[in-house]
């Protein structure tokens, strides 16, 4: 099949205008609006990079993008989209190759929203972007994914500066989740009520948008794994180590062992690898967006260089109940997930608020889970997946958020307790994951 | 004061001899005294020892008027119904030169059966010869005053009533005791907060499954009853549990739909929710109640008209999808039945999930769908749901 044949396959809307490719995806991501805001801003000429793990929704998200241009009265012939890794390609396709297949009825007056998937499958194409951008002077209004930060660094972060916005899509949060499961016209906050189960499905099944709607959390975790480690990890890392098998182990271990503090030589001792080897493939499983490491908060900042230790835990929650031999109802494992879930959604609000993420740690008795600094306040974040609150947990907490002079303290907690914690905000998990910045901010509904 | 000398006499069918020290368990003498009301009345002795059934020998009972006056209480206290003057008498009787109490008993057969309150529950045990045994199910039901059921079947269809003119669109499951039995609710509360509500695993369920034992806020004690929920009297469920042992299941319609069509009830709601409350039942009761306590069950729908069921499991995935959903057929807008059910305990205790699956059955009937579009996940064979892992 050449080139012009996938372009306009993958651009119906050429043909039949009216044509809607991601009707079937009726649920909008967070991070839609902010897309479709910056394509519309002819004032911006920079490009958007979406970035996120494999099977995370970039292309539903671009996909969705492209129809609200369409039903805004975007000119159809005007709007490209042209995924990278479409099987049919059988040789290497540039950017500039794509762009020039433009379609009869392309007005070169007009601007033109190029929406790019997969982008690093495109050779040289950092320059091209680079290229585009500076003589395109926001005519052509762009759009790239990327699933491979590795990538994205060889493409020189210094020279994107000014040049692209980054944009990281996770799994869903729990707010895009209950909105996927409820009824049309229904609030997320209603589809909570009916549903006493929402959190439960949504610790089971994790945030991957394409499995989160399986009846059966089992045949979930059973995709997961299947998909991460064959697509995520054995295809996409096999041109950057010599056997790719070994890097797999390791990421099964570091999601097994998801919010324990990274030691190099422990992994290395339990699964034989060396350290340097060890130390590069955490390297390149932090580039699939998989992985998320957290550094320990260093109340100096030379005290961080020299002793980085940071926490890794699996980027989405479901990695975690589809990659362990534990049920999900297992405390261990519940515990685990409420750890990533939640770092999942304070990540977000650190961006949103130009935040620091760490964690806390003088010595064993003397830790918090999360510190979120903010340019305003630094706060203090402790997880528990425990039925009861024990006075001796909230002593401890109460010593730690003294330790680490925090201006406010907080523990999230999936149990039903009863009263205010003295000196502390006793958040129900679930009402942090349905609004985290307002629950922290003191604005929640 | 003087009687018939009971000494060289046999135990039997209306003969019991205990030793004085038997004042000191008045339990088991209530036992005695309660196993002679369920059969043919007889009389017990205190004070007299017995070897190998037969009466040997007269002890004194200190104090006699005082310990009859006492005894008395106590089997008044311990047995229901409580027996009249005619029914039980305690007498303090000369045999030899020994006072000793001889209890008289004469049951009446509209009042059988008679229960021994113990621990909180009823027992209904019957003497058979000069043994005593606890009397089989059956007997207890035919002997169950047909009044005590008539009782409990009206208080569940005015507890209907009230839901029902409450106006809510919700699947109600009420359960009541026929004879009273007695929660702690109070205790109760606290197994809530502490346990129940965060570990549906004591009910064999996961938290992602639909049951009852989880809440969004803690239980709240009321006036004898212990109540809990989610997000009521918004959607979705709350459940209370009162001191006699009625228990309220009520969840809303909105509830059972997780996907499909608009107002299509989603199988495994349907069938989760009401085993999980006889499973919570089971829990509950399973102190306070006798395996012969009947329990009355009825369910009900409001504003059931309009929403949909479809035949098989969801599990099943495309197949289930091959099925049609089925409106509901009657052009009323709630769903009830005449005749609730009635479970002696026994059969909640041993199997709940199929006291809940009978129930069920009656839903798909309702809706012209055969027992076996029930979801396959209910288990005939054994009788239990067993949802994968």
């Amino acid at each position: 099949m050449d080139l012009n044949a996938i372009v306009e396959d993958q651009n119906p809307w050429w043909r039949e205008p009216t044509r809607r490719t991601a009707g079937r995806f009726p649920v909008r991501r967070d991070l839609q609006g902010v897309l479709l805001e910056h394509v519309l801003d002819l004032e911006d000429r920079r490009a958007t990079v979406v970035l996120g793990p494999r099977q995370v929704g970039k292309t539903t998200l671009v996909l969705q993008t492209a129809d609200d241009l369409l039903d805004r009265g975007w000119p159809p012939h005007n709007l490209t989209y042209f995924d990278f890794s479409d099987d049919r390609i059988l040789q290497p396709v540039t950017a500039r190759q794509v762009v020039d297949a433009h379609p009869v009825g392309f007005d070169g007056e007009q601007p033109r929203a190029l929406l790019l998937d997969e982008i690093h499958l495109a050779p040289n194409w950092p320059s091209w972007l680079k290229q585009a951008v500076d003589r395109g002077g926001g005519r052509d209004r762009i759009v790239v994914t990327d699933s491979a930060a590795s990538l994205l660094r060889e493409a020189g972060r210094e020279s994107g500066q000014g040049r692209w916005d980054e944009h990281r899509l996770e799994g869903l949060s729990f707010r895009e989740f209950a909105r996927l499961m409820a009824d049309e016209e229904e609030s997320v906050e209603e589809a909570w009520r009916r549903t006493p189960n929402l959190l439960e499905r949504y610790l089971a099944t994790g945030g991957f948008p394409e499995h989160v709607a399986a009846t059966d959390p089992q045949s979930v975790r059973r995709r997961l794994r299947s998909d991460i480690v064959e697509r995520a990890i054995l295809r996409d890392l096999a041109g950057h180590v010599d056997r790719v098998e070994p890097v797999r182990d390791l990421f099964v271990y570091l999601v097994q062992e998801s919010g324990a503090i990274f030691s190099a030589q422990g992994a290395s001792n339990v699964l034989g690898p060396d350290v340097r080897s060890v130390r590069r493939w955490i390297s390149l499983l932090e580039d699939t967006f998989l992985l998320v490491s957290l550094p320990k908060h260093a109340q100096r900042a030379s005290t961080g260089l020299k002793n980085p230790q940071p926490k890794i835990f699996a980027a989405d929650h479901g990695l975690i109940s589809a990659f362990s031999v534990l049920p999900m109802q297992e405390p261990a494992l519940r515990a685990q997930a409420f750890e990533a879930v939640v770092f999942r959604h304070l990540r977000d609000v650190a961006r949103k608020l130009g935040g620091e993420l760490s964690y806390f740690r003088l010595r064993q008795d003397l830790e918090i889970d999360f510190v979120l600094e903010t340019a305003e306040e630094r706060l203090a974040l402790e997880v528990t997946a425990a039925r009861q609150l024990k006075a001796k947990k909230l002593n401890r907490l109460r010593n730690a958020h003294n330790a680490l002079k925090a201006d406010r303290s907080f523990l999230l907690h999936g149990a039903l307790i009863e009263g205010e914690p003295e000196g502390l905000t006793a958040l129900p998990l679930q009402r942090f994951l349905l609004d985290p910045l307002d629950s922290l901010t003191g604005n929640a509904r | 004061m003087n009687a018939p000398h009971p000494l060289r006499r046999r135990e039997d069918l209306h003969l019991e001899f205990k030793s004085a020290e038997a004042l000191a368990r008045p339990e088991a003498i209530g036992r005695e005294v309660a196993a002679m009301l369920n059969a043919d009345g007889g009389e017990v002795w205190i004070g007299i020892r017995e070897e190998n059934g037969t009466a040997v020998e007269a002890q004194s009972i200190p104090d006699p008027e005082r310990a009859a006056e006492s005894l008395l209480d106590s089997l008044v206290d311990r047995l229901n119904p409580s027996p009249s003057h005619a029914e039980v008498q305690v007498k303090p009787v000369k045999v030899e030169d020994k006072i000793v109490l001889r209890i008289d008993v004469v049951p009446s057969s509209n009042r059988q059966p008679y229960a021994l309150i113990k621990s909180g529950g009823w027992h209904f045990p019957r003497r058979i010869g000069n043994r005593i045994r606890a009397m089989s199910r059956e007997e207890v039901f035919n002997r169950e005053p047909e009044a005590d059921l008539e009782d409990a079947s009206r208080r569940i269809r005015e507890e209907r009533e009230r839901i029902q003119e409450a106006g809510r669109d919700s699947m109600c499951l009420l359960l009541e005791p026929a004879c009273e039995v007695a929660i702690d609710v109070s205790a109760l509360a606290d197994e809530l907060r502490n346990d129940l509500l965060n570990n549906p695993a004591r009910i064999g369920f996961r938290r992602i499954d639909w049951h009852f034992a989880q809440a969004s806020e803690a239980p709240r004690l009321g006036k004898e009853r212990v109540q809990w929920g989610w997000g009521f009297p918004e959607p979705a469920y709350r459940a209370e549990v009162r001191a006699h042992g009625a228990m309220l299941f009520e969840c809303a319609l909105g509830a059972l739909h997780w996907k499909g069509e608009e107002r299509e009830i989603w199988p495994l709601c349907l069938l989760e929710y009401p085993i999980s409350a006889f499973r919570l039942a089971r829990l509950i009761l399973q102190k306070p109640a006798t395996d012969e306590t009947p329990i009355i069950a009825d369910m009900a729908f409001f504003g059931i008209r309009g929403w949909k069921l479809r035949q098989g499991s969801p599990l099943d995935g495309s197949l289930f999808r091959i099925h049609e959903a089925v409106e509901y057929p009657e052009p009323d807008q709630d769903l009830t039945w005449a005749k609730p059910l009635v479970f002696p305990f026994t059969e909640i205790r041993e199997t709940p999930d199929r006291c809940g699956f009978r129930l069920v059955r009656r839903v798909y009937e309702a809706f012209g769908l055969p027992e076996t579009a029930i979801p396959r996940e209910y288990d005939r064979e054994s009788g239990r749901l067993v949802l994968p892992e």
